[in-house]
């Protein structure tokens, strides 16, 4: 982690309150009666299910930015095992050009890399274990290179 | 300075059937959870939790510290996902202002704003005196932080009895308990509009831009739905 953590929450709660801020800065000069506090009424429940929604159906992004470890899902041990075949895993760099959340392409080789066959037989655990060290070894080096 | 009485009285309607508590409880468990694993301390995740109280922007800062975003970054992120709390307290704080009660006050009594709170206030602000008003609402917005502050704390130390799925489960509770809620305002035609055109510009926004989608979406359809409501008579 690179950045400070405790610079990282004051920087959150202060970009939350500024919002709250600068809400009781306009409430000052607006009747609950008038036509501007319906409209915010309106904006503050429309706002707060674009948010639901977008929570709701849009929960997290399913590609990881470089280099972010995130758990790996054990589907693939499932074919592994009743297909009794060995696994060829397969490093890939894509996401230097193509990160999660950005809509610009960036231009560049995207390099896929087939690794050693993981051979078969082998335990959930240590199958899950070995597929993911090679994989995030060799895309590690991918991307650093 | 702050009426004990209907301080107290603010703070125990979170006991209500319809509280918001479970559902911001089981939130802030997945919160706290998430805090440890990503290397946060108990001080730390608490002092977070306390601090910011709103929850999609805590999901935000936690998100940008695995990938080490900057802080420039985690500020315009955090601001965007909470800028609604500026429409959420321009259409609560004018019902809660009177002459008596220091300005200073109410940008600390701000510090509450987060959907938990606002829905019980907006609820239940009308039998209660307008001069005590804030006092009423600063004990609303004390229980509710409390709630999350503790349910934090629980999460940080039962982290490792949860895995992923659980996690997700428990943060999922608080949107869906609020789809709910939103679903019981739809009383007038604008709030009925606003709460449907918001979900669906919402959701359609998101293709143009994933950052500004809840801005925009929100924005654009909360106008849509007064002027229609204004044109038909509510």
């Amino acid at each position: 982690m690179e950045i400070n953590i405790v610079l990282a929450i004051l920087v959150t709660a202060l970009a939350t309150y500024i919002s709250r801020f600068l809400g009781v800065l306009t409430s000052k000069n607006i009747k609950e009666t008038s036509k501007i506090f319906k409209w915010f009424n309106c904006l503050a429940y429309s706002t707060l299910s674009a948010l639901l929604a977008r929570l709701i159906i849009f929960p997290e992004g399913s590609r990881t930015y470089p280099g972010q470890h995130v758990e790996y899902q054990s589907g693939i041990f499932g074919i592994y095992k009743y297909t009794k075949k060995a696994v060829i895993p397969v490093a890939l760099n894509s996401g230097t050009y193509w990160p999660k959340k950005e809509h610009l392409v960036a231009g560049g080789t995207i390099i896929f890399e087939f690794l050693e066959p993981i051979k078969s037989g082998l335990t959930k655990d240590v199958f899950m274990k070995v597929l993911e060290n090679k994989i995030e070894t060799a895309s590690n080096d991918l991307i650093n290179s | 300075m702050i009426n004990t009485k209907y301080f107290l009285k603010g703070y125990v309607s979170i006991k209500g059937v319809d509280s918001p508590a479970i559902a911001l409880f089981a939130s802030f468990v997945a919160i706290g959870a998430l805090f440890k694993s990503i290397g946060l301390n108990i001080q730390e995740s608490i002092f977070s939790t306390f601090l910011t109280y709103a929850l999609p922007g805590s999901l935000i800062m936690a998100e940008s510290l695995i990938v080490g975003a900057s802080l420039l970054n985690i500020f315009l992120a955090v601001w965007l996902v909470n800028a609604r709390l500026y429409p959420m307290t321009v259409s609560l704080f004018p019902l809660l202002t009177h002459k008596s009660q220091p300005r200073l006050k109410y940008y600390i009594a701000c510090h509450f704003i987060a959907v938990s709170a606002w829905l019980i206030m907006k609820k239940n602000y009308k039998p209660v005196e307008r001069k005590y008003r804030l006092d009423f609402w600063i004990g609303v917005g004390a229980a509710n932080l409390s709630v999350a502050v503790f349910a934090t704390a629980f999460g940080f130390f039962i982290a490792d009895y949860l895995n992923k799925d659980m996690m997700i489960g428990l943060a999922i509770v608080n949107p869906v308990y609020f789809t709910c809620v939103m679903v019981g305002a739809m009383k007038t035609m604008q709030m009925s509009l606003a709460v449907i055109l918001g979900s669906a510009f919402g959701i359609l926004f998101y293709f143009i831009s994933p950052e500004w989608c809840i801005l925009l979406g929100g924005f654009t359809a909360g106008t849509l739905a007064f002027f229609i409501g204004e044109l038909n008579g509510n």
